[in-house]
């Protein structure tokens, strides 16, 4: 009854601290809430792609047809809704005078599930269904034999009638093995071309759409299942080495985002609850005279503030449902593409879940800190309550787990509370240091601003409690942009020439004629690399197994898998443009020298099999051992396409060994490739163009979204830095008339309150935008594999951006201030 | 005469409704006179107070301190005038928190281009009796010291005018007469004008002349 009474009371006089309660709970909230499903609607955008890249949700490949009992045993753990297998093969195609290198993929009506292949006569490849003298095939393969639609090509043993072509393929990547240009060809053409016959070399895949998307446990589990290493398992993230890794890294770029966002929404939530029970002190002070428990009073408030969270909560979810239904067809024609921001039952819940979140963590610590104090302490306007850093235990804990649970990853969010914690604790604690020194070493002269020290040095508490709320925006809202530096940097598509067509099996001998074939013609070959087949044998001259031992553990025999598969090594003098050293030492240009030759390793691949600088590694080229040492590992700008390779030797060392060459150019020439095929008719030439433009439009969406989210976090930071000054303010409000009180002018305690921003607020900000632009640099090279970038530019921009903003508020609520002259005697 | 009050009225707007406090109200203090204002909770006297420091414009009216009219002050100058001549003490203590004691009183009279502020401040702390509790801050204080040293601080300007409102109400029985009586001996002293806002009749007694806030303007008791 009592606590009813309480509450109702709190309610009717306290309404317009609620309101502005209720009003901060609702905007932190819905920035959470967009935040969020900006987030899912991007990261499904982008996997959308990947899916239309696979064609499907699964795909398990291999040179052999899965046997029954494999199958089965793949099919027991997946909750398939549909599944297609599938053939393609190499083979040679002819037509007039002309014969090259063709992939052939089996068309099957249905396939692809994800994306599709558009066809000039405007079908889609999964619409038709083809008779088995009919052929489809992309446009290069017109222009390399040099026929026209309708015209006849003969592939294996069968001639067919192109009945179509593709113009458009969602499932075309760019990757190495997958160079030639595709034709489609029903099973029952295949078998008429008798291309899939014992002893000749056909990959054979089958491709499941399912119910939920898969995740990397759920492949290794499938991997671990098959215990095969003739079979390749992937799923959408692995179907592009790009598309893929932006896909990677946008999930863990906007699992920080939402972090951040939700860190800044803490602070301003925290900071909005400790002045509000400050203000409520002597209140509270008045109920324990009048009999009202402690423990009565804590009841009434969490009610009362659980009440309000809900309430929050709701209201936050309707406004977000309204700017979804607003915002999204704006942002899909500023986007380019279909964005649905959607608002779903699981945005509701998180914001519950926070909710309850700061109800348990921050409300009722600072609630039975206050109430310990006795009712004579509380009535007392010069004391105001100290907290001790224990009770803050529970919410560092909490908001630990909380980060783990937004960022998805336990390393992430593990290690975005360690930045931003212990960037929190060197603050409180330098800070409290240097406050301490400045107090007894500052000797001022003048009133005003010895009066301003003397705030700032003796309150320390309350000027740290400020500073590290300033600090811990000021670092959120330049971490995120720092951020999205350092990912662009790595996407950056305009530093240099990408090539759009590449030139392979250019056999030895020949490459020089291609040469000069290709200068008359003023083109350029930004790469230029030779080709040795080969197999890693040994690492450390331990036998890389092809059958996986049993004693091994799961995590080995994966390892195991990729040591085992055929690789592509070449040669060179030097590294390319798109090439770094990671680490090691560099490269001599050429080799004559007796011993173990050096050879380079992309990063990546080392990792996979499990190699490290000083290894030696063991590798069969065409029969003979080669024996070579590690000497660095590379990184390759993967955004460049250039060609670029695993394994990388010194001049000399595999020269003699058979090879082809590839080329890689740029040329506008359309003409081009039916020469090429005229004079160089073993030559095969693939167009890049149309791979080029998707990865590209994917990474400028990658940017885009990069770039929205890192301005959705300035403004949330941005709102809550309003909100802060605000409070701040309003506490200080008693002070404000005192100093009126004594004698100050109005334009002295402008001075002085103006003094006390500024330099909180500079400090703030710089070392908040100074430990932001580092740990965003920290987390590009740990998470992004990008290099240590900081932008010096962007720290001072920040701090301009925050001192100003503090000042204009800071003037804006003075003049407020003064303007209601009674505000100032009422406030008591 | 050193502080008139001329057909005084203010009212308060909550919301729609306006809550009329005083009405017509004129009063007229001598210099060295002590004068207490007794009334009913709720009858306007912190109101009136306020009025008279300058802290609140009134409705209509005027308050003339020293000759000077507030309302035909800027604000700095009336800041400036209450800063030198009016002591204010509140039922409530009101010291800054990070100030010590004596930078408390110090401040007051530093910013009032005071000479000698800090011995001045020093003595008026001994006067009240807490020289040993200079570097003490206010939380660190209890309640009747706080309103010693807020006493001390409304006096370091040595101010014509003392106004004090119910600077008592706050503390215990022996606290408050301590103050009390401290109040009064340095009004003595000092030989300032007092107004004293009061609902105890014993102590209005102590002032040369009693009036009663009633209705919204002052009679003789
Ligand atoms: N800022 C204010 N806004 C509205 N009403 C006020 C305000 N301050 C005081 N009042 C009202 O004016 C009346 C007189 O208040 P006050 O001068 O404090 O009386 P007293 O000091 O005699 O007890 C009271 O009814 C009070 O509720
Ligand atoms: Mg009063």
């Amino acid at each position: 009854m009592k606590v009813n009474k309480l509450i109702k009371n709190e309610i009717i006089h306290h309404y317009k601290s609620f309101l502005y309660i209720i009003l901060t709970l609702v905007i932190s909230l819905v920035g959470i809430t967009l935040v969020e499903s900006f987030k899912e609607s991007f990261s499904s955008h982008l996997s959308g792609k990947a899916q239309d890249i696979l064609g499907s949700d699964l795909k398990i490949s291999g040179r052999k047809k899965m046997t029954r009992e494999i199958e089965s045993r793949v099919e027991g753990v997946i909750s398939a809704v549909k599944s297609t297998s599938l053939i393609n093969t190499f083979s040679m195609g002819r037509a007039s005078d002309s014969s090259r290198l063709v992939l052939v993929n089996q068309q099957q009506k249905g396939f692809p599930y994800h994306g599709s292949v558009l066809l000039q006569s405007k079908k889609k490849i999964k619409e038709i269904t083809l008779k088995d003298s009919e052929i489809v095939v992309y446009p290069e393969v017109l222009e390399q034999f040099d026929i026209k639609l309708g015209e006849k090509i003969s592939i294996g043993s069968g001639v067919f009638t192109v009945v179509d072509v593709v113009e458009e393929d969602s499932g075309q990547v760019f990757e190495m093995g997958a160079v030639a240009p595709k034709v489609f060809l029903s099973i029952d053409g295949m078998k008429k071309a008798k291309l899939i016959q014992k002893g000749s070399t056909a990959f054979y895949s089958t491709h499941y759409l399912l119910a939920a998307p898969g995740t990397v446990e759920f492949k290794n589990k499938l991997n671990d299942l098959i215990d095969d290493n003739t079979y390749r398992v992937s799923l959408p993230k692995d179907s592009s080495d790009q598309v893929g890794r932006v896909t990677n890294y946008l999930t863990d770029f906007l699992g920080l985002v939402s972090l951040s966002s939700f860190i800044l929404s803490l602070v301003g939530v925290f900071y909005l609850f400790r002045s509000y029970i400050s203000k409520q002190r002597k209140v509270f002070g008045i109920l324990k005279t009048l009999g009202v428990t402690s423990r009565e009073i804590t009841t009434a408030q969490l009610t009362l503030m659980t009440f309000f969270s809900v309430f929050a909560v709701l209201i936050s979810y309707l406004l977000c449902v309204v700017i979804s239904m607003v915002f999204s067809p704006l942002a899909s024609i500023a986007l380019g593409f279909d964005f649905n921001l959607t608002i779903t039952i699981y945005n509701l819940l998180t914001s519950l879940l926070i909710s309850a979140f700061g109800v348990v963590f921050i409300c009722a610590p600072l609630l039975l800190n206050e109430l310990k104090a006795s009712a004579a302490i509380l009535l007392m306007p010069e004391i105001k309550s100290r907290i001790k850093l224990t009770s803050y235990l529970p919410l560092i804990v909490g908001v630990f787990f909380l980060c783990v649970f937004f960022a998805h990853s336990f390393v992430i969010g593990g290690a975005f509370f360690g930045v931003v914690s212990g960037a929190s604790l060197i603050v409180f604690f330098g800070g409290s240091k240097f406050l301490k020194f400045l107090e007894s070493t500052l000797k001022i002269k003048n009133i005003y601003k010895l009066m301003t020290a003397r705030y700032l040095t003796r309150y320390r508490l309350k000027t740290l409690s400020i500073f590290l709320s300033l600090f811990l925006s000021s670092l959120l809202i330049t971490f995120i942009p720092g951020l999205r530096n350092s990912i662009t940097s790595e996407l950056d598509l305009s530093t240099q020439e990408k090539p759009n067509n590449f030139l392979f099996d250019i056999q030895e001998g020949q490459d020089q004629q291609l040469r000069e074939f290709l200068s008359t013609r003023d083109i350029k070959i930004l790469g230029d690399s030779p080709m040795v087949r080969g197999r890693l044998l040994k690492i450390n001259g331990e036998k890389v197994k092809s059958k996986d031992n049993q004693s091994f553990s799961r995590e080995e025999q994966r390892e195991q898998r990729f040591r085992n598969r055929g690789v592509n090594l070449s040669y060179r003098q030097r590294l390319s443009s798109s090439e770094v050293i990671q680490s090691g030492k560099p490269m001599p240009a050429s080799w004559q020298g007796e011993g173990v030759p050096p050879v380079s390793l992309e990063y990546r691949y080392a990792k996979r099999i499990g190699a490290k600088i000083g290894d030696v590694l063991t590798f069969d080229i065409l029969g003979i051992e080669q024996e070579t040492k590690v000497i660095n590992l590379r990184k390759v700008r993967w955004s460049s396409f250039l060609p670029n390779f695993f394994i990388l030797f010194p001049d000399g060392v595999i020269n003699d060994a058979p090879k082809t060459f590839l080329f890689a150019i740029y040329s506008e020439e359309s003409k081009l490739i039916t020469e090429v095929s005229r004079e160089f008719p073993n030559v095969s030439m693939v167009d890049l163009n149309r791979v080029i433009d998707k990865v590209t439009s994917v990474i400028k969406q990658m940017a885009i979204a990069l770039a929205s989210m890192s301005l959705l976090v300035l403004v949330v930071g941005i709102i809550v830095l309003v909100n802060l000054i605000s409070q701040h303010l309003t506490q200080r409000t008693s002070d404000l008339f005192l100093y009126r009180l004594v004698g100050v002018e109005n334009r002295e305690i402008k001075g002085m309150i103006k003094n006390e921003f500024v330099f909180l607020a500079f400090m703030a900000s710089f070392l908040g935008s100074l430990f932001g632009a580092l740990g965003s640099g920290v987390f590009g090279v740990v998470f992004f594999q990008s290099d240590f970038v900081i932008n010096f530019f962007n720290i001072l921009i920040v701090t301009g951006l925050i001192c100003s903003i503090c000042y204009i508020i800071t003037l804006w609520m003075i003049s407020q201030f003064f303007r209601r002259n009674e505000a100032l005697v009422s406030a008591f | 005469m050193i502080l008139s009050v001329e057909n005084l009225s203010h009212e308060y707007k909550q919301g729609d409704n306006k809550l009329q406090i005083l009405k017509g109200l004129n009063l007229k203090l001598e210099d060295g006179e002590t004068l207490s204002i007794m009334g009913k909770s709720g009858s306007g006297k912190s109101t009136l107070l306020n009025l008279l420091a300058g802290l609140m414009k009134p409705t209509s009216g005027e308050v003339n301190i020293l000759g000077s009219s507030f309302s035909k002050l800027s604000d700095k100058k009336r800041t400036k005038l209450r800063g030198r001549n009016l002591g204010v003490i509140f039922q409530q203590f009101h010291l800054l928190p990070h100030l010590t004691a004596l930078e408390n009183i110090s401040f007051a009279g530093e910013i009032n281009d005071i000479d000698d502020v800090l011995a001045k401040a020093k003595k008026l702390l001994e006067r009240v009796g807490l020289s040993h509790r200079a570097d003490h801050f206010p939380h660190e204080l209890s309640g009747g010291e706080m309103q010693r040293v807020a006493v001390a601080r409304a006096l370091i300007t040595s101010p014509k005018i003392i106004l004090a409102d119910e600077p008592s109400g706050s503390l215990d029985e022996k606290n408050a007469n301590e103050v009390i009586d401290l109040i009064f001996e340095l009004v003595e002293e000092k030989k300032t004008s007092l107004v004293f806002v009061t609902h105890d009749e014993d102590l209005s007694k102590r002032c040369n002349r009693s009036l009663i806030l009633d209705g919204g303007s002052l009679r003789e008791s």
